[in-house]
Order: C-alpha cells, then structure tokens, then sequence
C-alpha cells in the first residue's frame, strides 16, 4: 500500500514539468508561441515600420513638426511651435516631447533586438528563399539607423566633439541597459551593423532585381513594396549619410555612388525608385518614387497632420520661399506650396490628401484606392547631394557640378545648369549650390536642421529672415530624465 | 523497503535536473521518514494535524443551525450578518439582485490594490476541502450546509499557499446519519419588498409635479417559492443522501429579474472496517434573467414630470430632455420583447477515500472535478429606442452570445500520523494537492434583425462589425506539497507547524515555486493546575504567525507577448501588418506575500464565552509598476514593492443565560470587528501613475458607481469604503415550542453608520408527542425577515444598480 502511496506520489512529482508551462490565450501571443512561424518575423519587424510613423516620431516631430520648427521652415504660430523654433527645450520638454522621442525610438530599437535574437537562433525552416537574412538585415539596418538618427538628435555635430557621450547603443530587448557611448563609438557601432545588413541584404534583396510583377504569395517579401521598407539600397543611403556625417568622403561618395546602381543596372520599367521626371508625376507631390526608404502613412497619418498645419492653422513658411525657388519652374514650388496672399505661402501641397503614391494602387473588392503620401526617410536627392558634396570636399568639383545637375533637371530647375554656361565652378560655388539646394529639396522631412548642425553652421538663417546664432547647447537635444 | 529505495534513488538519479522536485522530494522523504521511525505505541488518538482538514483558534467555524438563525434561506447572507470581519463591497451597489455574484469580498481588510477595476477579488472557496467555482459556492442551499469555516488563522492560512492571499471560506456539508430512513420536505415561500430607505429623491426635480413616480416604476413584489425533498439513511457501513431542490417561477423586487434554480445532489459513502469512501455528486441549473426595465440608476434621472405611458396606454418610446437630447423611456423598453438571460449548468463531485490504519497512520485521499458551463444571451430588440435616430439602417437590433466555461479537477493525498506518548502527543502529516483548471469565454454579436419578435442570432443580418469576437483561454495548474507537525505536552503547551511549497503555472518560470510556513504556539493554561477547580471551563492563548499569497498578474507579465496590429495595417489596403511587442515583461516578477501575525484569547466561564483576537497582516512585495530607464524602450514595467497593514481586533462574546429553565431557553451574543487598513510603502512612481490614471478613469466613469481611489501612503487603499467596526448583536429565545431569534448590526463608516435589523425570526416546532402521533421526526414552522430595518446616517445611495430588498419567509420543515 505504501509502495503504491509512493510511486504515485513520484509519478505526480516527475512527470509534470511541462504541466506548468501552459499559457493563456486571448488577443496576444507569447513569443515563444509567436516565433514558431515564418510570417511572424516578417510581422515583428512590420511592426517596427508601423512605430515609426507615430506622431511622436516620423509621424510628426521628426519630418513635418518640431524638426522643420528647428530648420527654420516654417513660422511658429504658438507656444509650442516658438519653442521649437528658438530651440528652448526646457519647454520642449516640459510637454514630454524629448521623452517621448527617446522611448519611442528606442522602443523601436528594441524591437529589433528581440527580432533578430529571436531570427538568429530560429529553428523555424525558411520557405521563402532569402527571406530569413532579408528580416535580419533589415533588423541590424533599423537597429544602426536609429541609432544614428538619435545621435544626430542628442549628440552635438560630429565635427565639434567626437567624443561627447549621451546614448547607449542598445542590442537587447530587456530591462539592463549598457553605459552611453562617445560619438566615435556610436558611430563604429552603427557601420558594423549597417554593414552586417548591407551584407545580408545584397545576395538577398528583391531591389536588387527590381520590381518582379508575380503575385506574391502570403508572407513573402513584396518586390513592389521594397522602398516601404530598409531594402539594400536604404542601407547603402544610410552608409553614405553616416560616412558624409563623420567626414569620410571617400566612403560616402562609394555608398551614394552605389545607391545609384539600381537606376544603372535595372531596366527603366523595372525600377522600384528613379527620379521623376518634370510632368511625370501626376498626382504623386512628395515624389515618392524618389524615396529610397520610406514610411507609410495611413489615410488619417501624415496627411491629417499636414492638413491640421497648412490646412487649419495655416502655419507659413519661412519669408524668403521666393528667394529660396527663384525659378518657378521648379517642380518642388509648384507642387508643393500655395500662396496664401500678403507673399505667405504655407507647404500646403506636398502631404495633402491629393497628394498619392502612384504605382501603387490596388483593387480591394471592386474598388481601386490609391496609396496615401508617405514619410520621406531617405531619398535620391539626398543620395546625389551626399556624392556631390563628397566630390566636391576632394576637388572633383565637375562631376560634383553634374550630380548637381541631374538632381535639378529631374525638378525642372537649371540653377547649377545656368550658373556653369555663365563662368567655370569653383568649389565654393558648388558648395554654395548644394547648399541652396538643402534648403529646397528637403521641406517638411527635417533634414535642413541636421544639415545645418552636421556643418556645424554659427549663424543660420532664421524663419523671418534673421539671423540666429547657433551653438552647441542649440544643435544639442538635451537627454530627457529617466533615459538611463 | 529497500526495494522501494532503490527505485527511488534511480527515479531521483534520472530526474536530478528538476530541482524543484528534487527539493520537493526531500522535504517529503524527510518528513515520511521521520514519521515512520517514530516507535510509539498505537493509539486511536486523533491527531489534528491533517494536511488539508483543521481548524485552528482564529478560524471561525459557523455551524449551520447558527446560520439558519440569521437566515432561513441564504447561507452568503446569513455568513455576512454572523461575520463581521466579512465585507463583500460590491453588495451595496447590486443589492438584492437574483443571482448576484461578489466579485471583491475581503476578509479581515483588504490584502492588496488591483490594477485594473475589473480585476475580481475574491477569497478561495472551498466544499468540502476542494475548490469550487464562485456560482457553486453561491448556490450552496443552506440547509445542506453543516458548519462554514472562515479561515482566519496564519497557520491554517498557511495550508492554501497561493490561494490564501484573499482568505479562505470552507463549507462541510451536510452527512447523513445511520439509522431509519428519513425523508423530509423543505419548503420556503419568499417575499421581497424593495427598501428604498437610501433613496432620496432626486434633488433636481424637486418641484416639479409628480406624473410618474420612476423609483417605483420597475417594483413589485418579488416572490419565491422554494421546494427541497431529501432523503437519508443507512447503516454503519452504507450511508446515502439523495436530494433535490426546485424553485421555480422566481421573481426579484424588480421586474422580470428571476434567478430558477434546480438542484440535484446525490452522496453516499461507505464503510468498512479501515476504509471510508464517501462520494458526493451536484448538479444544478440555474436560470437567470436580469430585469427588462434594465438597471436600477436609470430611474433616479428620469423625471417625474414625464409620464411612461400616453392616455391611450401606450408607452411612449423616449422623453425628451430639456437640453433637447432624447432619452429612452424604460417602460416601453420593457414592453419589448429585449432580455439579458443567463443560462448556467453545473456539475460538481467530490469523492473522498480514508484508511485508517492500525499504527497511528491514517491516509486521505481527495479527488474532485467541476464543470461549470454558463450561456449568456443579451437581446435588444430592433425597435428599441436606442436605434431610433442612429443610423443604423437595417442594423438595428443586437444579439450577443456570451459563454463562461470553467473545468476543474483536483487531486490530494495525504498520510497522517498521530501518536500518543507517555504525556506528549505528536502528530504529522505530508501531502501532495495538485490543482488543474481551465477558464475559458467566448462571446460573439450580430447585428440587424427584422423584426422584435425574432429574438435570436439565426435573424441577425450579419456579425457586429463594431464588436469583434472575443475569447479568452486561461489555465492554472498548480501543485501544492504540504508537511505538517504537531506536538502537545501534557496538554497544556502545543506548537504546530506548516510548511507548504507551491508550483504554479500562474507564476513566472523565474519565480515558480513558492513557499510558504505557518506556525502557531497554543497555551490550554485551563490544563494548568493552578486553574484546576476553578470553575474555568477554557481559558487558550494563541499566538501564531505564517504567510499565505496570491498571484494578481497572468502570463502577460512575464512574457514577451506579440499582438497583431489589425486595424492598423502597415501599408494600406495591403494588408501587410504587423505584431507588436504589448509590454516590457518581469521574468523576475513574484506573487505578493501576506505575513500574517494573530494572537488569539479564549475564555469560557460559567455561561459566557469569549473569544478575542488580535491581528496584524502585513501584504509584502505587493504588485506595482516600476519605472524602467527610457532607453530600454519602455516606461515601466510589472513588478513587486508595495506594503499594505491590515491591522484589527475580533470579539466574540456568548452567553447562555437560560437553559430550559421552566420551558425557557435564552442565549445572546455580540461580537464585532474593528480593521484599520493602511498603506504602508508605496513606491513613488507607482502611486503617481496609479492616481493619473485612477482620476482618468473617474472623468471617464463620473456619475456612476466606479469610483477608482487613489493610493497614497499612510492611507487606506480603498478610500475607507469598507466600515471601519462592523458588529452585530443577537439573541434567541425558546419557550416551549416556541422560539425567536433576532439579530441587529451595526457598521461604521468613516463618516457614517449603518445600523439595521438583519435577522427576525418566529418558530414553532412542534413538540415530540404530537410528532410522534403524526409519525414525524419533526415540524416547523418559521415565519423569518431580513432586513426588515435598515437606516444610516450617510446619504449614499444603496443598492445602485439594484435595490435593497426586506425578505420575509414563511418556512415549512417535516420530516419523517
């Protein structure tokens, strides 16, 4: 009888390991659960997209809202937007907004940790070929480039002080975080990883072919939505800005040189992103086949946003918009800004509702919608600026000239065009012209203010024609509470 | 033995990688061990250490005869008049309505805060020594009850581990004795009156003239009748109980609200020299409906000014406001052919196995399963007021299927051990429980049906495109290993001992075994010889301390969990969506402590008896959010590190003043509860979110009954909405054939009282002669109310959603 009482009590005792491993079910999954699919990594990482278009990041703060506020754009309307434009982020912050930007993106970095913890050490067997280094590169390439987008944000100009420390570079999804690292750190941090993708990416990526018109099947990489994602070419674009960041022209020209391949190498018809051409772009006012990495937006995304600024609180730009497109040839004037009366303008054109994606259309039960405008993360016209100025800093002042150019055609503008016909350009006249040509290509998607700060400007132009004096306390996103 | 031993050693060799269980079975080992070594003598001494079955001094053990003083036909309201250290919060907000669940019921103050509103907090339920689900708990009839035990002691806390957070109530049923068969009929005709003391008029509409009366629109009489045949017998070695109970046709002080209960219950046991099985056997169905005039607060806004109904008799299908909105006239809701009713089905059976062996050794076994199955179906018809301006289109009406499924099965044994040696007892015991339950819900809703007589989902349009289906699967397992010690001198001086090891599947794989210990020293200074002849009949002090625990957070917590982001597709019409991570998760995250502290007193002398405790539960490692750097991503995440006190006096003091003196009987008590709850540690961070989203919720929820109260150290969690003294007083009268009983309680509020006349009672039970010419063994008639009275000093509304009611009885017991 004992035996008995025994052996019973033993069997309970050992065979019930896995008994309390049982998880709930409701509306989530537990990743142990979640990861024993193919699609799901496709998803974990679709997710990390769908981050980045919140308001607090890409959504608003960092392409159309307080970044082009700091670029000196647009014109503030009230306390919130005075702020951004005077730089005073004690009352930035005071509403959250820093906070929110340093969690938010690093809320996205830490997706991508636990992606690709999750991918690297993966029994599931990939069906789809190539699509298991394509997630994992493009996790690394999130990983790198927000990184770098936060040191842009909270460190000073690389130029200034290589060696200022504010961010940690975060590799794990969990609770620890590692000790902030200098700028130089970050920065090697950042090539390895983008690297790491661009490596993984190019054996792999459908971009590399171009647009393949086969039905997809569920869960597998789209072809045609390469550019709505960190594709090869998005990683070779970020090289460029990282290497054109710290200096290293040579790298830089290489990785913005190599950007162009697709255009080189994919025939015409096949190309997921080209520039457009004056007169070619119909209905599509942000130029999106231009974006070589960019995010998308939901109907009630960037667009209401754009139309709450320009539409409601009529929010102008900057007074020297005529002085800024002196041709108004130029396709970025003419789609993208009205004119209010009284010589205002507000951007009113580029993300409205009008304002689709062409190319992109599908037909859902009957009905053909086209794609709303999305964020411009990173573009040919970056791209060509990067090996213009690149060129130009090691005296190939004529091939710098003609990336000028090309840029410029494709917008039906010949300000580069003209000036060579009238006299020889010397290098300061082309750095003269790439620096107009910041000010004209990148409106509403918060690059002039990094561009300002990369070259360390003292002085820039202010929003109603003054001047401000810029310093490192100014160029510096103070690193909000509770980040470390 | 050795044999055995070998066997062991293998399995322990093959298995040394579980280290729980390696630890587990060395602390079993150790334990049987001992006990088998101990050279005593037999004895048939009973010890009272049984692992899962004991009382210790705190306990409160009601035996079913004192319930029935306070209520002749609900045992839930016959524990909270008796047991003042009871508060089951939300009564006051559903009264008496039929079939009305608790869903925070705190014992002794409350242990911890919940995180979210809707967070249930209840004690574990218990028949029998195996956990039931709440509705079966709720619909034990009363008269099958034997004793209900209120665990209140830490070394009997200790026993349930996990689940003993929140306290723990226990009933033993009712068991039949050997000899002749004996039949009897129980009936209960039961009238509700509603109690609309707390109800003042609505101050807005004070002059304006009368029309309608809308407090009194939805009443009426609420009636039951309740009808119980039950039989039982046997012999020394066959004893059986069949029952069944009906009460069919019910109705609550509210319109068209009913709760239709039918009961089967079916137990027998046997007995053979060592060996007791016992199995016991329930089934019930319960039909519920809610009222159609819907919940009770809607009729403080309507004014009296509006009429229900036009000359004609026909109601009216809204009213409008003067601020031009509409709004639904509840009369003509009602005279539709909407409903909210719920079906449940229960099945429920315990079996029990006992050897008592020769040496002192006795084993228990237990093995219970329960299965509840609800369906809960929610009708608006189409030509309610609710779709008259919407566009809806041929949307209106709304049919919702909600389903609430719970399957549990439980098994325990035991080996018990008890001794008696020279002028020492020694008793223990160890046993394993292990616990599997599933909990699962489903609902699902269509929209769009032609016409109000077609009440059924079969004639909706299509799914509700506005409320997506939803489901939820949880599951507990747990396994529970339990070493008890007991050991007595003289009978003067005992000290007893829990230690219990908990593994649970609710906990996180970091944390997942749990322990927990109980001690209790125990002083019989009555045995002492300076007292001996002293005419006390028991004098005991108490002292005891242990820990018990509870969960409070689920796999979420302590998992990385994806969710789709449907709704919310990447790029759109592409369907290309993602999965997002819900929360930073704690692996380190562990249940929360209570150390409870208790020293008890009891004192009989003469015709009294007292009883006084003293407590002091502290709630450690209580769950809270804690801040996470910004750079992992994440605000906060789940973790431990609030501190609550509960901290109070218990009394109980009876007396039994007559004994048959001249055909009279007379006995009273009172007894009473004081509890103060304090918020000892509260961390910062937590405390300031927790009343961020705390004054959210009230904005959101203002006017209604939700109120979230903030933390704040020092404080009560729970805004002092429990009484600060809740005590009762109670007396009993026999004359003859005659007798009475009453009971009056009293609570204090913070700012308030309440005082009411819970219990009255008016018996005739007929004397043995005059049964015995009948061939009865007994006959009884009761006339019974419950709070009849009930008046307080506060101005808060009682009974919101469903009003108070005063119950009367009239009871019928024969037997033959």
């Amino acid at each position: 009888m004992k035996k008995i009482i025994y052996l019973a009590f033993i069997l309970l005792m050992t065979s019930c390991s896995n008994w309390f491993d049982v998880q709930s079910d409701n509306t989530s999954v537990n990743d142990k659960k979640f990861f024993e699919d193919e699609n799901s990594f496709y998803n974990a990482l679709t997710d990390i997209y769908t981050q980045l278009r919140q308001p607090a990041l890409y959504g608003e703060n960092l392409s159309v809202g307080m970044l082009e506020f700091m670029g000196q754009n647009f014109v503030p309307v009230d306390e919130t937007t005075k702020a951004y434009s005077e730089f005073n982020y004690e009352e930035i912050e005071r509403q959250g907004t820093l906070s929110d930007i340093w969690r938010e993106m690093y809320r996205a970095i830490s997706a991508a940790n636990k992606l690709i913890k999750e991918i690297e050490n993966t029994d599931v067997v990939f069906y789809n070929d190539g699509q298991k280094e394509i997630i994992t590169g493009e996790a690394y390439a999130l990983r790198a480039t927000l990184h770098f987008e936060l040191l842009r944000l909270f460190h000073p100009s690389f130029s200034e002080n290589p060696n200022y420390v504010a961010l940690p570079y975060m590799t794990d999804f969990g609770t620890a975080v590692g000790a902030p690292v200098s700028s130089t750190e970050l920065i090697a941090k950042i090539t390895k990883d983008l690297e790491h993708a661009a490596e993984l990416l190019k054996p792999n990526d459908p971009i590399l072919k171009g647009i393949n018109l086969f039905p997809v099947k569920p869960g597998e990489i789209d072809s045609r939505l390469r550019t709505f994602e960190m594709n090869y070419y998005a990683v070779t674009a970020m090289m460029a800005r990282v290497a054109l960041y710290v200096g290293d022209y040579s790298r830089a020209f290489q990785y913005a040189d190599e950007t162009f391949n697709h255009i080189r190498d994919v025939e015409a018809r096949s190309q997921v992103f080209y520039y457009f051409t004056p007169g070619k772009y119909g209905p599509d006012f942000s130029f999106s086949r231009e974006h070589i990495f960019g995010i998308a937006s939901p109907p009630d995304g960037l667009t209401e946003v754009s139309e709450t600024m320009f539409g409601e609180r009529n929010i102008k730009t900057r007074v020297d918009l005529r002085g800024i497109f002196p041709v108004a040839a130029d396709i970025r004037y003419r789609a993208w800004f009205n004119s209010i009366g009284n010589n205002d303008y507000v951007m009113s054109g580029k993300f409205s509702k009008e304002s689709l994606l062409i190319d992109y259309n599908k037909t859902t039960t009957g009905e053909t919608a086209s794609l709303p405008v999305r964020i411009p993360f990173i573009k040919l016209g970056e791209v060509a600026l990067i090996a213009a100025e690149s060129l130009n800093e090691t005296d190939n002042t004529d091939q710098a000239a003609q990336w000028l150019i090309d840029l410029e055609t494709s917008k039906g503008a010949a300000y580069v065009t003209q000036r060579r016909q009238e006299k020889e350009l010397d290098k300061a006249d082309v750095r003269e012209a790439i620096s107009e040509e910041y000010a004209r290509e990148f409106w509403g998607e918060g690059q002039i203010f990094f561009y300002h700060k990369r070259l360390n400007h003292k002085q820039i132009s202010a929003y109603d024609g003054s001047y401000i004096e810029m310093d490192n306390k100014k160029y510096t996103l103070p690193v909000p509470d509770n980040a470390l | 033995m050795n044999h055995f031993t070998n066997s062991f050693m293998h399995l322990h060799h093959i298995k040394s990688k579980k280290h729980f269980t390696n630890r587990l079975l060395l602390v079993a080992t150790i334990i049987i061990a001992t006990t088998l070594y101990v050279n005593g003598e037999s004895s048939n001494y009973l010890t009272d250490a049984f692992a899962f079955s004991s009382v210790a001094p705190a306990d409160r053990v009601i035996s079913g005869d004192e319930l029935k003083k306070a209520s002749l036909t609900d045992w839930w309201e016959a524990l909270r008049i008796l047991e003042p250290a009871l508060y089951d919060e939300m009564k006051s907000v559903y009264g008496d309505m039929p079939g009305y669940l608790p869903s925070s019921v705190t014992i002794r103050g409350k242990a911890h805060w919940t995180m979210n509103t809707d967070q249930t907090s209840l004690p574990l339920f218990i028949i029998d020594g195996a956990r039931v689900p709440l509705r079966q708990m709720m619909n034990m009839d009363i008269n099958d009850i034997a004793k209900v035990i209120v665990y209140k002691d830490p070394v009997s806390l200790s026993r349930f581990g996990i689940n003993g957070g929140n306290g723990v109530i226990e009933i033993i049923t009712h068991k039949p004795t050997s000899g002749r068969l004996k039949v009897s009929y129980l009936f209960d005709a039961i009238f509700q009156r509603a109690d609309l003391s707390s109800h003042k008029t609505n101050p807005e509409f004070s002059g304006s003239p009368v029309n309608t009366d809308w407090l009194k629109v939805p009443l009426h009489t609420g009636f039951q009748n309740r009808h119980k045949l039950n039989i039982e017998g046997g012999d020394d070695y066959v004893k059986y109980k069949f029952s069944a109970r009906f009460s069919p046709a019910s109705s609550g002080v509210m319109k068209g609200s009913k709760n239709d209960i039918l009961g089967l219950n079916s137990y027998i046991e046997y007995n053979m020299r060592a060996v007791h099985i016992s199995n016991d056997i329930v089934f019930n169905q319960i039909k519920g409906k809610a009222s159609t005039y819907g919940t009770y607060d809607y009729f403080r806004t309507l004014n009296p000014e509006w009429r229900a109904v036009d000359p004609s008799g026909i109601p009216y299908t809204t009213f409008e406001t003067p601020e031009g909105g509409k709004l639904p006239n509840p009369v003509y809701e009602a005279s539709l052919n909407s409903f909210d009713e719920t079906k449940t089905y229960e099945i429920y059976d315990n079996l029990n196995v006992k050897l008592n062996l020769k040496n002192g050794f006795s084993i228990n076994g237990l093995f219970a399963f329960a299965r509840e199955t609800t369906r809960h179906d929610i009708y608006i018809s189409p030509s309610s007021a609710i779709y008259e301006d919407a566009e809806t289109g041929n949307n209106a009406g709304h049919y919702d299927i909600l389903r609430d499924n719970t399957l549990s099965f439980e098994g325990a044994l035991s080996v018990d051990y008890g001794v008696h040696l020279g002028k020492s007892d020694i008793g223990a015991s160890a046993g394993i429980r292990a616990f599997s339950g599933k909990y699962y819900d489903e609902s699902y809703a269509g929209i769009g049906i032609p016409t109000d007589r077609m009440a059924y989902i079969s004639f909706t349009k299509s799914y509700d495109t506005d409320q997506k289906p939803v489901a939820n699967r949880t599951y507990d397992h747990t396994l529970q290993a339990i070493a008890t010690a007991y050991y007595s001198f003289d009978s003067r001086y005992s000290i007893r001992g829990n230690v219990n090891f908990n593994r649970s599947s609710r906990l996180s794989p970091g944390k997942r075994n749990a322990w927990f210990y109980g001690v209790g020293i125990n002083w019989n200074i009555h045995n002492e010889s300076f007292l001996k002849n002293s005419g006390i009949k028991r004098f005991v002090l108490n002292a005891s301390l242990g820990t018990a625990g509870g969960v409070g957070f689920n796999d979420d917590d302590y998992n990385v969990t994806y969710k789709p982001n449907i709704g919310n597709e990447y790029v759109y019409n592409y369907y290309l969506i993602g999965s997002a991570i819900q929360s930073m998760p704690n692996r380190d995250i562990k249940w929360y402590t209570v150390h409870n502290c208790n020293v008890t007193l009891l004192f009989d002398y003469s015709r009294f008896s007292l009883s006084f405790n003293y407590y002091n539960n502290l709630t450690k490692d209580a769950l809270i959010f804690s801040r996470l750097p910004l750079s992992t991503g994440w605000e906060n995440t789940i973790s431990n590190g609030g501190e609550i006190e509960n901290q109070g006096i218990e009394f109980h003091l009876g007396a039994d003043i007559l004994d048959n003196v001249n055909g009279w009987s007379l006995s009273a008590f009172i007894s009473g509860a004081h509890n103060r709850n304090k918020i000892k540690k509260l961390p910062e961070y937590f405390g300031n979110l927790y009343n961020a989203q705390a004054a959210e919720s009230n904005a959101t929820n203002s006017g209604t009954y939700r109120t979230v109260f903030e933390l704040h150290e020092g404080n009560s969690i729970d805004g002092d909405i429990a009484p600060e003294f809740s005590g009762n007083l109670g007396a009993s009268v026999r004359y003859q054939e005659w007798w009475l009983n009453a009971i009056v309680n009293e609570s204090c509020y913070r700012n308030s009282n309440e005082f009411g006349l819970s219990s009255l009672q008016l018996g005739y039970s007929f004397a043995p002669k005059i049964l015995k010419k009948m061939r009865m063994r007994d006959l009884t008639l009761a006339l019974s109310a419950n709070n009849l009275i009930r008046t307080g000093s506060s101005d808060v509304v009682r009974g919101i959603l469903y009003p108070y009611a005063r119950t009367m009885a009239l009871s019928l017991r024969i037997s033959f």
